[in-house]
C-alpha cells in the first residue's frame, strides 16, 4: 500500500505545510496527478502522485505542517484492500479467514513475522561485523539522512538547543540548523541568541488593539525572511555608487527589441517575442564583470571563503509579504535573450508562489532593481552566504558636459554595489563597479 | 612525597605494603613464587615472605581460584594472580557462581575478601585467544567490583583499596603498560572505588575512557588543542562501581561526549557510558554520544593488523570533531 510522503523539495527543507488538497478521499488517481499543494518557506508547489490507485486516506489535514518523510496520504493499488480504518481492516482479515477456512491467515502472518525477525538478526550481525568507528558512523549518517523523526512537524534540534531555547524564550522555527539533516545544534542557537542580543529582532512592543488597527500574525515567509534579513544585516556592509551613461545602451536595446519583434512575427509561439529590459543588460554586465572580480562571486562559509567560478545570479523579486531571489544559473555564459526569457519566467512564477526551492537557492551574487518605481538611488542588504549585491535605480535624463565642455542631454542610471566588508574590501568593490560601468557604456561588449 | 616508579613496581609496592600490614594477606597463582611471576610483579616476594604467603599453584585456574575463594571465606585475604585475564574463563564458574554470590547466599554472614588480578587487554601481539578486555564481562555481574587503573599511582592506590575490600575485586591491569613510569605517592595512597579521575580539563568535549585508552585520549586531546578544541579526559578507573557524577558533570559543561574502549563495541563499557549520559544529561547534549571501540574481529596476531584492530588517536579526534560538528581540520 504506497504511502504519499512529504517530499524534500530543497536542501534546507525540514517540513512543509499542506496548503490544500486537490483530490478527495476515494478519488481514483493516476501517476502524475496533482494531489495537493505544499507550501514551503518560500514557495507553493504541487505534489504529484507517484503511484496509481485509489486515494484511500488523507492523513494530513489542510494547514498541517508535516515533517519531510512523514506520510500525508495513502494510495491503494486497484483492488488492494484499503487499510483506512482499523475496524475495516479487521473485517477484511475476518473475511479472508472465513474464506480460507480459519487458521491459514494467522499462520501466514506468523511466518511473515519470523521472516522479519530473521532479517533483523542478519542486519544486526552485519552491523556487528563493522569494526572501527568510521564505518559505524557511515551507517548512522545514512540513517539520519533519510526521513527519521516522528511527524507532528517537529523541528530537529539537539536537546541542549531545546533547553537553551526554552530558557531564552526563543522560537526554534526561525533558526536554520547546521547539523546533519538540518539539525539545529548549539552553535546555531548561540548565534541566534547573539544576534537577538545585538539586533533585537523580536519586537517588544505590544499591539495597541485600538480601533482602526488590524493585527495580522507573521506568516511563515515573513518570519523566515525576517530572520534571514536580520542575520544578513549583521554583516558589515561597504557601499559604492556609480553613475552609468546609458544613451548608447538605450539605443542598442531599442534596435534589438525592434529586430527581435520583427523576427518573431511569423513565430506564433505563445511566449511572444523576447523583449530585453534594461535590467537584463545590467544583469549580464554584472555577471560578466564577476569573471574579473571573482571575490564578489563567493560565499562566506563556516570553513572559509568559497570562490565560485560560475555566476549563479539571484534576482530580487518583491512578494506580497516578503522577498524572494530566483536564480539565473551560469548567467555570465548566457546570451542576453536567454537571461531575459528566464528572468521573466522566474519572476512570474515567483509572484504566483510556484518556484521550486532549487530555483531560489544557491545564488552566488544578487541584483536588486527598483528602477520601475523611479528610485534615484538605494542600497541593498547582501543575501548570505553570497557577499555582494548590486542595487539598480531608474534611468534618469539630465544635462551633462561632453568632452568639449558643451552641455548635452544624457540618460543616466545609478548602480550601488554593497559587499560584505569582511570578504571584499572597498577598492575591490569600486574597481568591480567601474568594470560594470565600462561594459554598460560599451553595450556591444554584452552581445559578444 | 612521590617517586617515579613503573606500573609493575607500583603494584609490587602495594602488595608488599599489605603483606606487611596484614598477616592474613596471601598471594596465590601460577609461577608467582620461585619463578617471580611471568610478568615479574611478585619478583622477590617468595624469598621475602616464604611459601605459605606466596603460593605457587599447578596450572589449574578453576582449582586455585576456587581454593582462594575458600581461603577468603574462612578469613584470609588472598590476592590471586591469573597469568592473563584470558585464562580466567577457566575459573569463570568459581568467580561468577561462588565469589560473586556467597555473600548474598549467606545473608551477609560469609564475606569473600578476594582480589583477582592480572593483565587485561591487548596490544602486545598475543593473538586472539590471549587478547581480551573482560571489563564488561565481569562488570555485568552484581557481587563483583571491577577496576582498571592506568597510572602507576592508581595501580598502587587501587590495589591497596582492593585488598582491604570485603568483596571480590576484579583487578584489571594495563598489561601493555607494566613498564611505563609515573609518580607514585609514598605510603598509603588508597584510592576509593567509584571515583573517576579527570586526567585533563577542558570545556569543549568530554572523552571518557579507562585503562590503556586514557593515554590515547590524552594524545587525541593534544591534537584537538592544536585546533583550539579543549577536550576533557575522564579516566573512569573504577568501572563497577562507576562514577556517574563526574561523567555527567563534565557533559553538562561540554555538551558532547566520546566514549573510548579497547574492547568490542557491542555491550561494552562505552555503551553503558553513553546510556548513563543520555539518561542523566539528556537536556545538555548537543550531539549523540560517539563510541570508539575495537574492530569486531578476534584480535589479529600480525602487528599491522593488531594496530588496525585497536582504537587509535585519529579515530578519537574524528569522533570528537563529529560531536562538535566540525570538519577535519
Amino acid at each position: 500500500m504506497p504511502e504519499v510522503i512529504m517530499p524534500k523539495m530543497g536542501d534546507a527543507m525540514e517540513a512543509g505545510t499542506l496548503a490544500s488538497w486537490l483530490k478527495h478521499e476515494g478519488d481514483q488517481v493516476e501517476v502524475g496527478d496533482a494531489l495537493a499543494e505544499i507550501e514551503t518557506d518560500k514557495a507553493t508547489m504541487e505534489l504529484e502522485a507517484e503511484d496509481a490507485g485509489v486515494l484511500t486516506r488523507l492523513v494530513a489535514g489542510e494547514g498541517d505542517e508535516v515533517a519531510v518523510g512523514e506520510t500525508i496520504a495513502v494510495i491503494s493499488a486497484d483492488g488492494e484492500a484499503p487499510d483506512a480504518a482499523p475496524d475495516k481492516a479487521r473485517e477484511v482479515a475476518e473475511e479472508t479467514a472465513d474464506s480460507a477456512g480459519g487458521r491459514e491467515t494467522a499462520e501466514t502472518e506468523t511466518a511473515e513475522t519470523e521472516t522479519a525477525e530473521t532479517e533483523t538478526a542478519e542486519t544486526t550481525a552485519e552491523s556487528g561485523e563493522q569494526g572501527a568507528s568510521t564505518r559505524e558512523d557511515e551507517g548512522r549518517q545514512a540513517a539520519t539522512s533519510g526521513p527519521e523523526r516522528s511527524g507532528d512537524g517537529r523541528v530537529r534540534a539537539s536537546p541542549v538547543v531545546r533547553r537553551l531555547a526554552q530558557e531564552h524564550s526563543i522560537e526554534l522555527a526561525g533558526i536554520s540548523g547546521s547539523g546533519p539533516g538540518g539539525r539545529i545544534v548549539e552553535r546555531d542557537v548561540r548565534a541566534a541568541l547573539e544576534s537577538t542580543e545585538k539586533g533585537a529582532p523580536e519586537p517588544s512592543a505590544q499591539p495597541s488593539g485600538a480601533t482602526g488597527t488590524e493585527l495580522s500574525p507573521l506568516s511563515r515567509t515573513q518570519r523566515v525572511v525576517g530572520e534571514r534579513m536580520q542575520q544578513a544585516w549583521q554583516a558589515p556592509h561597504h557601499y559604492a555608487t556609480v553613475e552609468v551613461h546609458v544613451d548608447e545602451l538605450l539605443a542598442l536595446r531599442g534596435r534589438l527589441n525592434e529586430a527581435l519583434a520583427e523576427g518573431s512575427e511569423d513565430d506564433s509561439g505563445a511566449d511572444g517575442p523576447v523583449r530585453l529590459s534594461i535590467n537584463d543588460f545590467v544583469m549580464k554586465a554584472c555577471a560578466l564583470a564577476l569573471r574579473t572580480f571573482p571575490k564578489l562571486n563567493s560565499w562566506r562559509t563556516a570553513d572559509g571563503i568559497e570562490l565560485h567560478q560560475q555566476v549563479d545570479l539571484a534576482m530580487a523579486v518583491a512578494l506580497e509579504d516578503g522577498l524572494i531571489t530566483p536564480v539565473i544559473r551560469n548567467a555570465a555564459e548566457r546570451t542576453l535573450s536567454a537571461i531575459s526569457t528566464e528572468a521573466r519566467e522566474l519572476a512570474a512564477r515567483a509572484r504566483s508562489g510556484k518556484l521550486r526551492p532549487d530555483e531560489y537557492q544557491g545564488g552566488t551574487f544578487t541584483v536588486s532593481n527598483m528602477g520601475m518605481y523611479g528610485v534615484e538611488s538605494f542600497t541593498a542588504i547582501i543575501n548570505p552566504p553570497s557577499v555582494s549585491i548590486v542595487a539598480v535605480s531608474a534611468v534618469g535624463r539630465r544635462p551633462d558636459f561632453d568632452a568639449t565642455g558643451a552641455v548635452v542631454p544624457r540618460s543616466v542610471l545609478k548602480l550601488t554595489v554593497g559587499s560584505d566588508h569582511r570578504v571584499v574590501n572597498g577598492a575591490e568593490n569600486a574597481r568591480y563597479l567601474a568594470e560594470v560601468k565600462r561594459l554598460l557604456e560599451h553595450p556591444l561588449l554584452l552581445t559578444v | 612525597m612521590a617517586e617515579v616508579k613503573t606500573y609493575r613496581e607500583a603494584l609490587r609496592e602495594a602488595l608488599v605494603g599489605e603483606l606487611d600490614r596484614d598477616e592474613n594477606v596471601v598471594l596465590i597463582g601460577e609461577d608467582i613464587g620461585v619463578y617471580g611471576g611471568t610478568h615479574l610483579i611478585t619478583d622477590g616476594l617468595y624469598d621475602r615472605y616464604g611459601q605459605h604467603r606466596v603460593i605457587d599453584t599447578p596450572i589449574s585456574e578453576g582449582g586455585f581460584v576456587g581454593a582462594a575463594i575458600g581461603m577468603a571465606m574462612t578469613g584470609l585475604r588472598p590476592v590471586v594472580e591469573v597469568m592473563t585475564w584470558n585464562f580466567s574463563f577457566l575459573a569463570a564458574d568459581q568467580i561468577i557462581q561462588n565469589a560473586a554470590k556467597v555473600r548474598y547466599f549467606s545473608g551477609g554472614q560469609v564475606k569473600v575478601p578476594l582480589v583477582i588480578r592480572g593483565p587485561n587487554g591487548g596490544g602486545v601481539q598475543l593473538s586472539a585467544q590471549h587478547t581480551h578486555s573482560l571489563e564488561s564481562f565481569y562488570g555485568h555481574f552484581p557481587g563483583l567490583k571491577v577496576v582498571a587503573p592506568v597510572t602507576p599511582d592508581d595501580a598502587k592506590g587501587m590495589m591497596l583499596t582492593a585488598i582491604r575490600d570485603d568483596n571480590c575485586v576484579i583487578f584489571l591491569e594495563a598489561g601493555a603498560l607494566y613498564g611505563t613510569k609515573g609518580e607514585v605517592t609514598e605510603g598509603d595512597n588508597a584510592v576509593p572505588f567509584g571515583q573517576a579521575r579527570i586526567a585533563r580539563e577542558g570545556g569543549d568535549v568530554t572523552l571518557v575512557s579507562y585503562g590503556r585508552q586514557v593515554a590515547l585520549c590524552l594524545t587525541a586531546a593534544e591534537r584537538l588543542a592544536e585546533d583550539g578544541i579543549e577536550a576533557e579526559v575522564i579516566d573512569l578507573r573504577s568501572l563497577r562501581p562507576l562514577d556517574e557524577e563526574t561523567v555527567v558533570a563534565s557533559v553538562r559543561k561540554t555538551h558532547r561526549a566520546v566514549a573510548v574502549q579497547e574492547q568490542w563495541r557491542w555491550f561494552g563499557v562505552a555503551s553503558e557510558v553513553a546510556a548513563i549520559i543520555q539518561d542523566r544529561a539528556f537536556d545538555d547534549l548537543d550531539a549523540p554520544v560517539e563510541r570508539v571501540s575495537g574492530a569486531e574481529v578476534p584480535a589479529p596476531y600480525a602487528r599491522n593488523l593488531e594496530i588496525a584492530a585497536f582504537p587509535n588517536a585519529d579515530q578519537v579526534v574524528t569522533a570528537a570533531r563529529r560531536v562538535l560538528y566540525r570538519k577535519e581540520g
